[in-house]
């Protein structure tokens, strides 16, 4: 009697030890598949159209992409709306909007563009998701596979993620809320994996002579005068950009905080005289909107990420030049 | 004592016996007896409800996880000791001061009678709730027109999109003309 209960305890341990060491395995297997993805979408040649669904829009752009050399090259083209392309060699961006007849330039730093997703490590988003694989599914006539990333607190939300079977390339990333579904999604809807790629169909499609050729960019903040004391676990300072705010030469700091995969954008600017008191806050889709006066600055975030988050980061700010 | 004893000792739930002897524990123990103020005054503001946004409820109840799972404070002076019939009634008083000041003004104020490293887990305790919204009147909602300034500004950088790469609302801020 008691070696048949032994025998079943020690059965029991193994069958959990053997479950909780598989579901360790598939949240590698998971995690590979992100590093997969990411690698794919900066070392492969592809081309194809995908849509960005957000707010009940659609908006719908064909890219190129070449991986020449280990440099990487591209081109992305607006299909609907205001025509506009963006063409990239490295870490330079152009834009072109010939509605204005002007050209942005501007530097890549910290800053992706889809099939990219993650500014962080892959295997520290762990920390922050529960990642896993989801199973099999189609996104534009290929097979993927789906990897779930359900968030481990209230202050982001979750990822459902499909990468090409073959390449390893995200064909969807779909952003949703436990509560509401699906909240915003980048979808290729046509995809071609190419072993070449002839480099003048990355070439803009106007010359931009007589045009506007604007290379002020966006301009780093210098002086890092501002910072969140307590921000939601895992998000750190990506980007710390200084844009002109007004005609008077005041100026909107805009930082930029990430876990990895989800932002947050705190915008730091004097609080105007006669504007609204208190804090205000909305919501418009995925994003979330908080806005405070601290001290004499208005301060504003705004994201991808439930409202408690983008709430906690305008009431942590503190600003550095008050230390001593 | 563990969270639920705390739970239900602050509830009023157990027994003679063990009120006894969890009252002698946290006379004996000075960092326990911190631990159950911090506790209690978390439980207070959960319980309150009312004028706590939602974000406020979660941040106190990160709180209380957080506590749940940190190490008792270092100790960085003795409190004063009380005789053993003293410490009920001062364990009902601080706990009375913490439920007035909570429906009074929405954030407990230090209590002199506390030591240096039971203030600083009261600071916490204030900036957890600060950070969460609690005391904050509720917000307004925003004005549309302000936020679409935002949006765009946010997926210009953010977004991994072209539509957003230089927004509508960008305009030339100077440069060259021809190329």
């Amino acid at each position: 009697m008691m070696g048949k209960a032994w025998w079943a305890g020690v059965t029991l341990l193994l069958l959990a030890a053997s479950a909780q060491a598989d579901g360790a395995g598939r949240s590698g297997e998971a995690v590979d598949w992100l590093n997969r993805m990411e690698r794919s979408a900066q070392g492969l040649n592809y081309g194809g159209v995908f849509t960005f669904t957000h707010d009940g829009k659609a908006e719908t752009s064909r890219i190129l992409h070449l991986n020449e050399g280990g440099g990487e090259r591209g081109k992305v083209e607006a299909l609907d709306g205001p025509p506009r392309e963006l063409i990239r060699e490295n870490n330079q961006i152009a834009c072109y909007l010939p509605d204005n007849r002007l050209v942005k330039l501007d530097r890549v730093e910290g800053r992706h563009f889809f099939p990219s997703l993650l500014t962080g490590s892959p295997i520290a988003l762990r920390e922050f998701y529960n990642v896993t694989m989801a199973g099999i599914d189609r996104v534009a006539g290929r097979e993927c596979q789906l990897i779930r990333m359900e968030p481990r607190d209230n202050l982001r939300f979750g990822y459902r993620l499909c990468a090409d079977n073959e390449t390893g390339l995200m064909l969807r990333a779909a952003l949703e809320d436990g509560a509401r579904g699906v909240l915003q999604q980048f979808a290729f809807t046509e995809f071609l994996a190419e072993a070449t790629l002839a480099p003048d169909r990355l070439r803009p499609s106007w010359s931009g002579a007589g045009w506007v050729w604007d290379r002020s960019g966006l301009v780093q903040e210098q002086e890092v005068s501002w910072t969140v004391s307590n921000p939601p676990a895992g998000f750190h300072k990506v980007l710390d950009l200084r844009r002109p705010a007004d005609a008077r030469g005041n100026v909107l700091i805009q930082q930029v905080y990430s876990d990895g995969i989800a932002a947050v954008s705190l915008f730091i600017e004097p609080a105007r005289s006669g504007a609204g008191a208190g804090a205000s806050e909305s919501r418009r889709g995925a994003l979330s909107f908080y806005s405070n006066r601290v001290g004499d600055q208005q301060v504003t975030a705004i994201g991808e990420v439930p409202p408690a988050a983008v709430a906690q980061m305008v009431r942590t700010l503190t600003s550095l030049k008050n230390k001593p | 004592m563990n969270k639920e004893q705390m739970s239900a000792l602050l509830d009023g739930e157990l027994d003679e016996l063990w009120t006894a002897r969890l009252l002698k524990a946290l006379e004996q123990d000075e960092a326990l007896f911190e631990q159950w103020e911090m506790h209690g005054l978390i439980g207070d503001a959960l319980r309150e409800g009312a004028g706590m946004s939602t974000a406020g409820r979660a941040g106190a109840r990160r709180a209380m996880a957080q506590i749940a799972t940190e190490p008792a404070p270092r100790r960085e002076r003795r409190l004063p000791r009380l005789p053993a019939g003293w410490m009920p009634w001062a364990i009902a008083a601080s706990a009375a001061l913490v439920a007035f000041q909570l429906t009074s003004t929405g954030l407990p104020a230090v209590d002199g009678a506390m030591s240096a490293s039971a203030g600083s887990v009261r600071s916490a305790a204030s900036a957890m709730l600060a950070s969460a919204g609690f005391g904050e009147p509720a917000a307004r909602e925003a004005d549309p027109a302000e936020m679409d300034r935002f949006i765009d500004l946010h997926r210009e950088v953010a977004d991994p999109g072209v539509q957003h790469a230089a927004p509508d609302s960008v305009q030339p801020a100077g440069g060259a003309r021809g190329q």
